[in-house]
């Protein structure tokens, strides 16, 4: 039965799937997707965002326990293997971000996750605790719209799914 | 015999999804011999795809072709049909709010949609003020240079664009790409436990963008006026959102039904853009167009705080641009907090409309300026032939000629550096998408 007094239960986790309808840019929306089938509102708020550049502080600002999910083209570096799922600090994003823009196969969006994040630590405006996931995607396969992902990239999706739903499921039992 | 100089500046790609271009000036003998601001619109691309789809389509569709401006879209779209079907019962534009019993569908649907456009100002200019402007005129590269300064200034803007993104979820779903609007209304109406929700941030928004006019009123801005004309919707007694007419500084007053008749597109060789042109020469649309020929028409309490603090309008200096998207932030904000204050249920929220062949035409006022839709319809109801001309194309002559005029004013010998710097500023100050993009720019110069 659930909970007649939601309001008194702890702060749930928050997880923000991020991404656009394009192609296999659509993964953190299909853990975001995952995850509101394993969880229910009381463990954790799961959104899915599109493209939200600086508008995400607002979803994020004063939580207490943040959980993002976003796809990349990471051409450099040793996870670059499609579907490779890589757990960054807000510093190693950040780095991430700049090898990517400088090598030219960034996203051209102006103002990105990194610099949203960036933004909102210099503005006192992040979560108590933060976790961000980035699933390598190939940037060919951000051209069209479609239902699938690309194998490597749905595979990524499962394996996510469980370890987050895993965490979040400890997280509401400390 | 003085010996002939040339000189190159180039910027080969302003990148972003909501339009990209570069920019190219060529100088000979200290003079601007070429100056392009290559831009590549992908809206454009959107008037053949709409072909062949229904009328009912086109609020879903067009909200696709920009990610910060989506609700103007929709409302220029609704407008063309609903001019079309004779559905004015349902829009009555030309209505003021406060002129009639704030009782039926057609009012509801009218002041929703009002309050939808609120909250797409709001956001956008929240956007273009905090991120892309107030760097430039503080002297900061970026935003997040910006904050340990400013940091204040920035929790407040970005609250402000938190709300206005709010609104829009209110009635499109969604902030992005919104789902709500239709034909002859909204999908659904928002319940009352939200709208209350919002009502609150309403109250909490207004002195946050009272603040924000003060500020930008006091910020160093540079003094260049130039000579330009002005084009905006003008509404009989509301400050124009959507409307009948189109004015013009140069005196101009038309039905958007006449629009074809005294602006023109044209092609040129550095675009994939049109150029847009009243009577064939370059004009300005946006906040300070609209500011400048409506002045008269915002709110009596924006009007005080504006002469409180001595700001003039009309103002033919672009760097006031700043100062007119704060004026229309704070026009939106009391305009929303007021309609969220007086909303009665409504069941349904659209009238059903029957579609007849003939031609659509509508406009509204984008947060970057004037829209301009036009939709040859079956009497299915399916487009044969769409046209849709956004600011960013009305602009692009005006843009090209303050560059001009700029880059000549700072002195053509001036270093590659400063020289892309100013650019970059000019093209800011009139459009955030492309605004968004001059950030990523890469400058040649070729002397």
């Amino acid at each position: 039965m659930r909970d007649p007094f939601p309001a008194l239960d702890p702060e749930p986790v928050i997880v923000i799937g991020l991404g656009s309808p394009w192609g296999d840019d659509r993964v953190g929306w299909c853990l975001a997707d995952a995850l509101a089938e394993r969880l229910s509102p009381h463990q954790a708020q799961v959104l899915k965002l599109d493209r939200p550049g600086p508008a995400l502080l607002a979803h994020i600002a004063g939580q207490q326990y943040v959980i993002l999910v976003d796809a990349a083209v990471t051409n450099t570096g040793m996870n670059s293997r499609i579907g490779a799922v890589q757990h960054l600090s807000l510093d190693e994003l950040a780095i991430m971000s700049v090898a990517t823009r400088s090598a030219g196969i960034s996203s051209s969006h102006g103002f990105g996750l990194a610099d949203t994040l960036a933004l909102g630590r210099s503005l006192c405006m992040l979560p108590l605790a933060l976790d961000i996931y980035i699933v390598s995607i190939d940037a060919v396969q951000t051209r069209q719209t479609g239902l699938e992902l690309t194998p490597a990239v749905a595979t990524a999706v499962g394996s996510l799914a469980d370890a987050i739903s895993g965490m979040v499921g400890r997280v509401n039992l400390d | 015999m003085t010996e002939s100089s040339s000189r190159r500046i180039e910027v080969p790609i302003l990148a972003r999804v909501e339009g990209e271009g570069g920019l190219e000036v060529s100088i000979r003998d200290d003079r601007i011999a070429h100056l392009a601001l290559r831009i590549f619109e992908p809206p454009r691309l959107f008037e053949q795809f709409l072909v062949g789809h229904h009328y009912s389509e086109i609020p879903d569709l067009v909200a696709r072709i920009c990610g910060i401006c989506p609700v103007a879209y929709q409302m220029s779209g609704v407008s063309a049909i609903e001019r079309l079907f004779a559905a004015d019962a349902a829009t009555d534009q030309n209505s003021h709010q406060h002129s009639q019993p704030n009782t039926g569908l057609a009012a509801w649907v009218r002041r929703m949609r009002r309050l939808f456009y609120c909250g797409e100002w709001i956001q956008s200019h929240a956007l273009h003020i905090h991120l892309l402007a107030a760097p430039d005129f503080l002297g900061f590269d970026s935003a997040i240079a910006m904050a340990a300064r400013h940091g204040d200034e920035l929790r407040r803007g970005l609250a402000l664009q938190a709300f206005g993104n709010r609104i829009i979820a209110l009635l499109g779903a969604r902030s992005v790409h919104p789902v709500g609007a239709r034909v002859g209304g909204f999908w659904r109406r928002p319940a009352l436990s939200e709208i209350a929700t919002v009502k609150a941030e309403a109250e909490r928004a207004l002195p946050a963008a009272e603040a924000l006019l003060r500020w930008t009123a006091a910020l160093p801005l540079p003094q260049q006026p130039q000579h330009f004309n002005c084009v905006s919707l003008r509404h009989p007694l509301e400050y124009p959102m959507m409307a009948e007419r189109i004015v013009a500084e140069s005196g101009l007053d038309i039905s958007v039904d006449d629009f074809e008749a005294h602006f023109s597109e044209h092609q040129v060789p550095h675009s994939t853009a049109l150029h847009g042109l009243l009577e064939g020469e370059p004009y300005l649309v946006g906040p300070l167009a609209r500011v400048n020929l409506n002045q008269d028409r915002l709110h009596p309490h924006v009007q005080a705080l504006l002469a409180e603090l001595g700001v003039e309008f009309p103002s033919h200096d672009m760097a006031q641009s700043v100062i007119a998207r704060a004026v229309e932030i704070l026009q939106a904000v009391l305009e929303a907090a007021e309609i969220l204050a007086n909303v009665a249920p409504q069941t349904p929220a659209y009238a059903e409309l029957a579609p007849r062949a003939g031609i659509a035409r509508g406009a509204s006022e984008a947060p970057r300026g004037l829209l301009w839709h036009r939709y040859d319809l079956d009497a299915d109801g399916r487009i044969q032939q769409a046209r849709i001309v956004p600011p960013t194309s009305q602009n692009q002559a005006r843009i090209e000629a303050d560059l001009a005029q700029t880059l000549t004013r700072i002195g053509l010998n001036a270093d590659a550096d400063r020289l892309r710097q100013a650019g970059e500023q000019v093209i800011r100050n009139y459009d955030p998408c492309i605004s968004c993009a001059t950030h990523f720019l890469r400058l040649t110069l070729n002397r």
